[in-house]
């Protein structure tokens, strides 16, 4: 959804809210006052219909008394004259003073005269209950000391009626009573002018009488009530009031309703109704106007600011920034941070590309020199790996060798008929190649230890003494070849720290490769103490090495001649077993032919009594 | 002839394996046994002299087995060759030799002791001939 979407919705739905809450808090307070009003004035019109018609038979009671003191009537009562009859009982006369009925009654109650009033022969019958008046028990008097008066309501002839009845006295008001007069008026014109009076739908009814259910009902909730009157709205636009009538006892027997028209209720509810709409009128011009406003100095702002910061975001696009806004409020700054973080973006984003470049350059350069690093390698390998099997195919050579020279000297001294001097040269031939088998199975044993465990267990020992060992050795062996091993050495001790058995081996390699390649001239040896260091030199007068072949001398299975002795691990091993020993092996051409080789040991430091060059 | 009559050339660059032929061929009636410390002076050696039967060794230094070989083949000396060798991989000289050089018989020094009059005694049987 739209900011602008959003917008027009929360504000819609926010005084749609408020419309609501302001709605129920005018309706809900107000209705009730309305109806409290209402019920007032209802009360009030009841009242004054009660009034009316309690009125009614107070007066009916004044002329009913004129009638009763009057001393016609008391003449009347004993003559019965019908010159009274004609005389003051005329219809028009009673009609003028809206009596319906007027009754005269014997000392004992009976009636001798009751006259029902009627103009033009319009009178009713009389009613049965005027007549049997002393059964109800109406008269308030005893027989012939009458004095009393009574007047209230009753139904007459099943309608409700006012009635007052006096005892006939004197004009002095002097008895004895000679009978009793009573009057009666129906309600009904009474309440017809009370309703046209007030233009209010006015209504009488017995209790008991065949009425419509809406009034039936109401009847039986004034019976129920306790006060005997009520006032409650019919519907929207009718409120109705009714009160009980009691008879002269005091019993109910009528029904006196108003209906009036619920003018307030109308009044406050249009009231209600113009209120809202002009107030809806007036909430969605402002709703319009705050969002026209909104629309104008926000949401188009941000349109805009969006669109920018879209357009940059664009790929390809030639757009690297928005346009400032000059403005004081938060969109303004929200401008101004997005322009200075994308002005950063570009920085960062060259910087970046730099980085890259200058990264792609490095890691060029990098590969190029891990490339030669690995060809090398590789290259280095494969030679290891030639070397490897060459050493394999020459030590099968060497160890087979004297293995055979072995067999084939034992073959001829079994087979026998050997001269003495073949027999000793021949012993002397097995002796040399247990030697010699011995070397090549302890080149093995030497280079697998130091390829796969490196022990070297270092003492103290006299090198000087070890180099003369060895020199004794192969002196022998160099005999054999006619050869003189010489050995140059003042005789001093020469301490070191090493482990004896490696060294004694690396050695012996550079006596047995000076004899092997003397060329049949002498072999020379010296030791030295130089610069804190044992120092030996064999060197013979054999063949020169080729520079080109100098460097690699050292190498791990590396023969000058391939097809010469040896497995080429010799001159490898004892550089091994120097440097093991923080000491060094080297080779040097001898002047004006042959091979130096050397090979160093660091002297144990005793207090350097005995350090200097020798 | 009896083969003990043959003439041997022992070519070889060890002393003691050369001297150590002499001393078993000798002990097994063989008394014409000579010996040469190099291919160049072996191949020198059969040229001039005649030859029944050479002994050559394939590991040698500056001119190898191989080299004689070839040298034999080029200077197209008829004497019977047989390759005494002690390398490590005898089944590579071997499939090479029957390849280059069908003529010339083989067998491993460590055998020699048991097996090389015997050996002697077959190669003299076949014919001389250019190899």
């Amino acid at each position: 959804m739209k900011l602008r979407q959003k917008t027009f919705l929360i504000t819609g739905l926010t005084l749609a809210l408020f419309f609501m809450l302001a709605y129920s808090v005018i309706y809900g307070a107000q209705k009730s006052n309305v109806l409290l009003y209402e019920k007032q004035d209802v009360a009030n019109q009841l009242t004054d219909a009660k009034n009316r018609i309690y009125n009614e038979g107070i007066q009916l009671g004044r002329t009913v008394g004129d009638w009763a003191s009057w001393d016609d009537s008391y003449e009347f009562m004993h003559t019965r004259s019908a010159g009274y009859i004609e005389s003051n009982l005329e219809d028009v006369s009673l009609a003028s003073a809206r009596i319906d009925f007027i009754g005269f009654y014997d000392e004992n109650d009976a009636p001798f005269l009751v006259k029902a009033v009627g103009i033009n022969g319009s009178a009713p019958p009389v009613p049965e209950e005027l007549l049997t008046l002393h059964q109800h028990g109406e008269f308030v008097a005893t027989p012939g000391g009458k004095t009393g008066e009574m007047q209230g309501f009753m139904l007459i002839g099943g309608k409700p009626a006012a009635i007052a009845l006096r005892p006939i006295l004197t004009s002095k008001g002097e008895g004895p009573a000679r009978g009793t007069v009573a009057m009666v008026r129906y309600l009904t014109e009474s309440v017809s002018e009370f309703g046209g009076a007030r233009s209010t739908a006015a209504q009488l009814w017995a209790i008991g009488e065949d009425v419509p259910a809406t009034l039936k009902n109401a009847e039986s909730e004034l019976l129920a009530s306790a006060s005997g009157m009520m006032e409650m709205p019919v519907n929207e636009t009718v409120m109705s009031g009714q009160f009980l009538i009691n008879d002269m006892r005091g019993t109910p027997v009528a029904v006196f309703r108003i209906e009036t028209a619920r003018s307030a209720y109308i009044a406050f509810s249009k009231g209600i109704y113009y209120t809202l709409l002009a107030f809806t009128i007036t909430a969605v011009a402002f709703e319009a106007l705050l969002f026209v406003l909104l629309d104008m100095f926000v949401l188009s702002r941000l349109r805009v600011l969006g669109w920018q910061v879209s357009e940059v975001g664009k790929p390809n696009s030639s757009n690297e920034n928005i346009t400032l806004d000059r403005g004081n409020d938060e969109i303004s700054e929200l401008n101004a941070n997005i322009h200075l973080m994308l002005s950063r973006l570009k920085n960062v984003r060259r910087e970046l590309l730099a980085s890259q470049i200058s990264y792609g350059r490095r890691l060029n350069k990098e590969v190029q020199v891990k490339t030669r690093m690995l060809t090398s390698a590789n290259k280095k390998l494969k030679g290891m790996e030639k070397g490897k099997n060459l050493f394999l195919f020459n030590i099968g050579h060497e160890l087979k060798s004297p293995l055979a020279v072995i067999e084939m000297n034992l073959e001829a001294r079994k087979a026998g008929g050997m001269g003495r001097k073949d027999a000793a040269e021949s012993e002397k031939m097995v002796h040399r190649n247990i030697v010699k088998l011995r070397e090549k199975i302890e080149d093995i044993i030497q280079l697998s230890r130091f390829d796969y465990s490196r022990t070297v267990e270092k003492s103290e020992f006299d090198f000087a003494a070890l180099v003369g060992e060895v020199a004794y050795t192969y002196h022998d062996f160099a005999k054999t070849r006619n050869v003189e091993l010489r050995l140059d050495w003042s005789g001093k001790k020469l301490p070191v720290m090493g482990d004896r058995r490696l060294v004694q081996y690396a050695i012996s390699n550079l006596f047995s490769n000076a004899v092997k390649h003397c060329g049949g001239r002498d072999v020379r040896a010296r030791l030295s103490r130089t610069d804190g260091s044992a120092v030996l030199c064999v060197e013979n007068e054999g063949d020169d090495i080729k520079p080109e072949d100098r460097k690699k001398l050292f190498r791990r299975f590396f023969k000058a001649d391939q097809n010469g002795p040896g497995t080429g691990v010799g001159l490898f091993m004892t550089r091994k077993i120097a440097e093991e020993h923080a000491g060094r092996a080297w080779y040097e051409p001898r002047a004006p032919n042959g091979s130096k080789f050397y090979f160093s040991l660091p002297l144990k430091k005793t207090g350097g009594a005995e350090d200097g060059n020798d | 002839m009896e083969t003990t009559d043959a003439r041997i050339l022992v070519i070889d660059d060890d002393d003691e394996v050369r001297q150590s032929i002499s001393l078993l061929l000798r002990s097994k009636g063989f008394s014409r046994v000579d010996g040469a410390s190099g291919a160049k002076e072996g191949v020198k050696m059969a040229s001039e002299s005649r030859y029944d039967l050479i002994l050559l060794d394939m590991i040698m230094p500056k001119v190898s087995g191989w080299g004689a070989l070839e040298e034999i083949s080029r200077a197209k000396i008829t004497t019977r060759v047989l390759v005494v060798s002690a390398v490590g991989l005898p089944e590579v000289v071997e499939r090479k030799l029957a390849k280059d050089y069908p003529s010339v018989m083989f067998m491993q020094k460590t055998r020699m002791a048991a097996g090389l009059v015997e050996k002697i005694e077959d190669a003299l049987e076949k014919p001389a001939g250019a190899i």
